[in-house]
């Protein structure tokens, strides 16, 4: 089946990706300036000790027989062992794992439920109030600092109200305020996004057939307008979701939710080399697939998209 | 168009559940993944023992208290990075493990030595070999017993040059460890090492005989020690839980739950204890001191800590003259730093270690004078067109930024020029690391807050030129024959007051070649809910111990 063959072109295509931003990354987290075994060590401890470890780690090895190493032991499925916390990396991201999948879907629900009926309204009624809102929640979602958006949340619904719990993430109640915080700054671009799309669509020639053909304004929105406006939604959509599955690096550490962004901020300050490989190589991986994903989902609803992609899989 | 909006409205209903659905099946899976309990399950079936004669920092006998809740909930900033009872660094880590490890030697609220797991102790006249009477009928939570073999089992696994031990030589230089009856064990040294049983009691944590074996050198992952609390589960990034001992040799905890939450973010932190999520939090940001100390909800502790904060001036050029130094320390008005920049969360410098260390002498203050500063810089014929570059580090220490800000705001009042350079901590490790031709910068702003609360780790780690970069992290490059050869003698000297005197001579010689600006000990922010009692805080100011703790 072509579409079959297609995806497979495209997981090829996608291994010369994973190599090359494993050598970028194995290259770049190297170049800081930092040495491992002094930062966890810490500054106290004497040299010798400090020398020991990092002998321990084989960083006195040069830098190409560490690179071949890591190659060889990520082809045998070992990510390697983190330095700070001394347990095989995947058991690490595999810890963090669900409570990023969680917020993430979350939040992007969230983001899509307010959005995307804010979007299509506001393009159908430019002028009217809910218009203007939708702009102004916009503008104020993408422009304030997520940082200080979460700290009011907390004060507000945690300290002063007392309905909600200030941070973690034990019950589906926890999960309430980051995932509002973290929608609040996703919704500003679905919004804008949609608005547009739908504007587009809204005055293409096929509407406005439509319309003269007396069509009713449900099917001509439902059929007409939305199904041709879901193009860019779904991309900013599938970038979204992506950034998020990378972690939510302010959020989760505002609201201490045990996600993978708060653990590659951490490894990167330990100078953690193989945990912050496996969690950058995770993340390069889920931008792979969500690509993947998305274009699929493109040729679903755009039977033209369909028709491309299933000439390029016969050629 | 309008027909449309009943259209929307229904997609916000379907999302909506889409919502819930996705919500509610990943909170489930949630539930089941996080990080595996790390369980010593082993049921207890020894009696409990009664305490010993020796004395043990509990003050009510007989009667136990009660405590009207059972669980305690702790904010701390950081997650566990390893439970390894010799592989310890982070003190926060070691706070939350050392309700579960105990030592051979533990400390007093007043920083005292006090027996603990070993009874009583000799040392020999030649102070190479420590003799230690152990403690009978202590079991570990795995159910086997506490006895001299055990202890020799870990000092050899510490001294094991395979294993990763990132402290290994601040125990000592120790040489090894024989077992010469079933409670009776001698801990040999290569040469006298008058820190050793402060050392001793802060980091050797002991884990079982069974433990031992099933790692060996590799890193110990299950947490198995004497302790009044067992270790019950750790869900990573997220909470480490303990719970009581209830076969605990000594006396019995009042709490039965404790609950460490990982919560990064200060200000969150605060937020947990505000909104009463938490019951104790750690290291607040020091903006709120004020708000917090006025609530009459909370107690505010603000504990002194082990660490000074420092200005290593490099002795390069025009700054390689003492008289220049000293002019340095004349023109930086530490005081104000404390007020205004820390909120009072610190004691000004009055000698190179802070004032509850052993071999602590006080020396005359560098009291604040600008014009003198100038004086002797001009006498000193000081360039004042040279530039002098401040490195320090961010996020590191408490207010680090604006500190090295107002002390460049300081210098340039007395006509220097100062340009800071900021880095992460990382880059700023490697940075001051550097050998001295290699560094390109004049200052830097660091803290030296070691695990012991005695002169010699601070006054050798800074002083000993043996330790000047790269070799060790001497910040100021310090080399003084003199000085070195104090510290050397008060490291092997045994008796006490002799030991203080040559302190206090090295001491006087360091404050007046001024390799630093001294600027203050840090003190921290911690707070507490009112009703939470009986908790106490260890010798190094940072670390709170919940032995005794309950609520009132």
């Amino acid at each position: 089946m072509s579409l079959a063959r297609y995806v497979g072109i495209r997981v090829a295509q996608a291994i010369p990706t994973l190599v090359g931003a494993m050598l970028v990354m194995f290259v770049l987290v190297r170049i800081l300036p930092g040495d491992p075994a002094r930062l966890i060590a810490g500054p106290e401890a004497l040299e010798q000790d400090v020398q020991r470890i990092r002998e321990q780690l084989g960083l006195n090895k040069p830098l190409y027989l560490q690179f071949v190493d890591y190659m060889s032991s990520i082809l045998r499925g070992d990510f390697g062992t983190s330095i700070k916390y001394r347990t095989p990396v995947i058991d690490e991201i595999m810890a963090r794992l669900p409570y990023t999948i969680t917020l993430a879907l979350a939040a992007e629900a969230i983001a899509v439920a307010i959005a995307l009926p804010l979007g299509i309204y506001s393009a159908i009624k430019p002028r009217s109030k809910a218009s203007y809102i939708a702009s102004v929640l916009s503008l104020v979602g993408a422009s304030t600092p997520i940082f200080w958006i979460g700290l009011i949340f907390i004060y507000v619904f945690a300290v002063s109200l007392r309905i909600l719990p200030s941070s973690g993430a034990d019950t589906p109640r926890h999960i309430i305020l980051p995932a509002v915080t973290l929608a609040l700054l996703l919704m500003g671009n679905l919004t804008r996004i949609t608005r547009a799309a739908v504007m587009e669509a809204l005055g293409s020639n096929h509407v406005l057939t439509a319309i003269s053909k007396g069509l009713g304004s449900r099917v001509i929105l439902v059929r007409h307008v939305l199904r041709n406006a879901m193009i860019p939604i779904i991309t900013i959509m599938g970038i979204q979701v992506g950034a998020l599955l990378g972690g939510a690096v302010i959020t989760e550490t505002v609201f201490a939710w045990p996600g993978i962004g708060s653990l590659l901020i951490d490894s990167l300050f330990y100078r953690d080399y193989p945990l912050a490989q496996g969690i950058i190589l995770f993340i390069v991986f889920v931008f792979i697939v969500i690509n993947i994903i998305t274009d699929i989902l493109y040729a679903y609803i755009d039977p033209r998209v369909r028709e491309v992609l299933w000439r390029a899989g016969r050629s | 168009m309008v027909r449309g909006l009943s259209k929307i409205s229904m997609v916000v209903i379907i999302i909506a559940v889409i919502v819930i659905g996705a919500v509610a099946s990943a909170m489930i899976f949630m539930q089941q993944a996080p990080g595996q309990p790390i369980t010593p399950t082993t049921p207890l079936t020894t009696p409990r023992t009664t305490p010993q004669t020796t004395p043990t920092p509990v003050t009510t006998p007989g009667q136990a208290i009660v405590s009207k809740k059972d669980t305690l909930k702790v904010a701390i900033g950081t997650d566990l990075d390893s439970v390894d009872p010799h592989g310890q660094t982070t003190t926060t880590v070691q706070n939350v493990v050392r309700h579960v490890y105990e030592t051979l030697l533990w400390f007093d609220e007043n920083g005292n030595v006090i027996p603990w797991l070993a009874e009583r102790w000799e040392v020999s006249p030649d102070g190479l070999t420590y003799t230690f009477y152990l403690r009978k009928n202590v079991r570990f939570h795995d159910g086997s017993e506490f006895n001299a073999t055990v202890v020799k089992a870990n000092v050899d696994r510490w001294i094991d040059p395979t294993t990763r031990v990132p402290l290994r030589l601040q125990l000592g230089p120790v040489k090894g460890a024989e077992v010469v009856d079933t409670y009776t064990v001698k801990i040999y040294l290569k040469e006298p090492f008058a820190p050793f049983l402060r050392a001793l009691a802060n980091y050797l944590l002991i884990t079982s005989l069974g433990i031992i074996k099933k790692f060996g050198n590799a890193t110990i992952t299950e947490v198995v020690g004497t302790g009044p609390y067992k270790f019950a589960s750790w869900e990573k990034g997220k909470r480490v839980v303990l719970e009581r001992n209830e076969d605990y040799w000594g006396s019995k905890p009042p709490i039965k739950r404790i609950e460490w939450l990982i919560i990064p973010e200060t200000s969150t932190r605060l937020a947990a204890l505000l909104a009463g999520d938490v019951d104790f939090a750690y290291s607040l940001p020091a903006t709120d001191l004020e708000r917090v100390k006025n609530d009459p909800k909370f107690t505010v502790l603000t504990p002194t800590s082990n660490r000074v904060i420092f200005i290593a001036i490099l002795p390069k050029g025009p700054l390689n003259d003492p008289k220049v130094r000293q002019a340095l320390n004349y023109a930086v008005d530490k005081n104000a730093i404390i007020n205004s920049v820390l909120y009072g969360l610190g004691i000004a410098a009055d000698s190179p270690i802070p004032p509850h260390f052993f071999g602590y002498a006080k020396m005359e203050p560098y009291q604040y004078d600008p014009q003198r500063a100038r004086k002797m810089l001009e006498e000193a014929g000081f360039p004042f067109d040279k530039e002098l570059v401040l490195l320090h580090p961010t996020g590191r220490y408490l207010q680090d930024k604006q500190v090295a800000e107002a002390v460049q705001a300081y210098l340039s009042r007395i006509g220097l020029k100062v340009t800071l350079r900021t880095m992460d901590w990382p880059s700023f490790v490697a940075a001051i690391t550097k050998p001295l031709d290699q560094k390109d910068y004049d200052l830097l702003l660091l803290g030296w807050g070691p695990g012991v609360a005695d002169a010699h780790f601070t006054l050798h780690g800074q002083f000993h030129s043996s330790q000047a970069p790269p070799r060790g992290l001497a910040a100021a490059h310090y080399n003084n024959s003199e000085v070195d050869s104090l510290l050397e003698q008060a490291m092997r000297e045994l008796n006490e007051a002799k030991r203080v005197e040559l302190y206090k001579k090295a001491i006087e010689i360091i404050w007046r070649d001024a390799p630093w600006i001294f600027l203050y000990t840090q003190k921290w922010f911690y707070a507490t809910s009112k009703d939470l009692k009986g908790y106490w805080v260890y010798v190094d100011g940072e670390m709170i111990f919940f032995d005794r703790a309950f609520f009132g």
